[in-house]
């Protein structure tokens, strides 16, 4: 019974080893919807509000926001087998941005949707104290969101505005009552023709890459868990129509720790608050930080 | 047993390869503005380079990060005002970022004035305002810009 709360209960680790954002700029990169354990499917639907507590610019200095800039955002994500070891999944959201000022207001506007692939690179056949469960994805972002380009005001962007290619693959493992988990992925973003009142040209982003690890306790119905994710962003190359001068965006990067508790009323249904703050770990450049605080509801179907 | 081993390895790697932030924190004084970057003399703050005029800039109104501000811009070539036969373009950009702003307002006081209003930076952090000087028909003559913290 416990073997099984514990398997059941890895579903929830990566709901939330999920890549926040850079909230100034539409989104990040967030790790697929992926079924890590015996379930044939699951659906997932989640609220979560973040609010940027500072800024750190590209030279390495840290300013605290003195103004509310507020995201909430509603998310679903599904994923389903269509063979023994291979999957599919999608994951869509809606985003609200709140601003105070007289230059501040709300918007809202659905983000960025991923469609992916998963394969069961590494089955759990038999029990082995060293050997993780291993699951590889393929993913595509696409920019159904209002990229930053496209927002005059800033809190309308919802998207990262590019087309994005990931591959990666997410690692985990228990030992009785703990568990442990692991996420890699690398993505590649594509040219972007952009066209507003002030500026013509070309936005293409380069490579980016997130690594985050994790680890859980599993007492009866609840996992108490924690992990951190390091996220990477190249720079953005900028080429104007007007003349033939580009200039290169400077490189991101960011941390996000987080805590998190999950309740599993039934087998098939868990709940998860979780709680995120960027302000901790790392060395950010170039970036907003955001402390954020999550919901989660998921249902699953065995197979 | 081994599985605790493994998993005690596990944290410590974990710990060590935390990494806690470290903080720069600097002052968060709405107000301000810090002086610009710029090679140019104190007497001039916008060079155009192709055409040999000067640009100053004088805020009206200081941004905040909640409200926008506005500026007045004064072109003029060897001390005597230059006039220009189309309102110039300005636009917002954080080259750090890649991205622009919200729209500013252009209002022409004289040939060789204009009040430039709903100057809004989306976030902090340095900032560059391009002016572009163009002809009647809107062919670029010449750009320069004007760098700046929020």
């Amino acid at each position: 019974m416990i073997k099984l709360a514990i398997a059941l209960l890895f579903s929830i680790c990566f709901s939330y080893n999920k890549t926040l954002a850079a909230a100034c700029c539409g989104g990040g990169f967030a790790l697929p919807s992926i079924i890590t354990n015996d379930d044939s499917t699951q659906v997932s639907t989640s609220f979560t509000q973040s609010k940027i507590d500072t800024d750190v610019f590209s030279n390495g200095n840290w300013q605290k926001r003195t103004n509310n800039d507020v995201t909430q955002s509603f998310k679903f994500d599904a994923a389903h087998l269509i063979a023994d070891r291979w999957q599919v999944g999608i994951s869509s959201n809606i985003i609200k941005r709140s601003r105070d000022g007289s230059m501040g207001g709300s918007e809202q506007a659905f983000g960025d949707s991923t469609v992916n692939l998963g394969y069961e690179t590494l089955p759990d056949w038999d029990y082995n104290p060293y050997r993780p469960h291993i699951i590889s994805f393929l993913s595509i972002n696409i920019p159904t969101g209002k990229s930053i380009y496209e927002s005059e005001t800033g809190i309308g962007s919802s998207g990262r505005g590019f087309w994005a290619l990931s591959i990666g693959s997410i690692l985990n493992k228990s030992w009785g009552n703990w568990d442990s988990n692991a996420a890699v992925e690398i993505h590649k973003g594509f040219t972007k023709n952009i066209h507003t009142v002030d500026f013509n040209g070309d936005a293409q982003p380069g490579f980016g890459s997130s690594y985050s690890i994790g680890s859980g306790y599993n007492l009866k119905d609840f996992r108490l868990g924690t992990s951190i994710t390091w996220t990477y962003e190249d720079a953005i190359k900028i080429t104007s129509t007007s003349n033939t001068a580009s200039t290169r965006a400077e490189k991101q990067r960011y941390a996000t720790g987080s805590a998190i508790i999950s309740y599993m009323p039934t087998n098939d249904l868990s709940l998860t608050l979780s709680f995120a703050d960027q302000t901790l770990f790392g060395d950010p450049t170039n970036t907003t930080l955001s402390k954020t605080v999550s919901f989660l509801l998921q249902k699953k179907w065995a197979r | 047993m081994v599985g605790i081993k493994f998993y005690s390895i596990l944290l410590t790697f974990t710990f060590l390869s935390l990494g806690c932030a470290k903080p720069n924190y600097i002052n968060s004084d709405t107000n301000k503005i810090s002086a610009p970057k710029s090679e140019k003399t104190e007497t001039c703050q916008i060079f155009f380079k192709s055409l040999n005029v000067c640009a100053n800039l004088k805020w009206n109104i200081l941004p905040t990060q909640n409200d926008s501000g506005s500026f007045s811009l004064h072109f003029y070539n060897n001390g005597v005002d230059f006039s220009l036969t189309k309102i110039p373009r300005v636009f917002l950009w954080m080259p750090s970022m890649g991205h622009g702003s919200s729209p500013v307002t252009i209002k022409s006081v004289s040939a060789s004035n204009f009040n430039i209003e709903k100057v809004f930076f989306i976030m902090p952090g340095e900032w560059d305002i391009n002016v572009i000087i163009q002809d009647e028909g809107g062919v670029t003559l010449d750009q320069a810009s004007y760098s700046l913290t929020i």
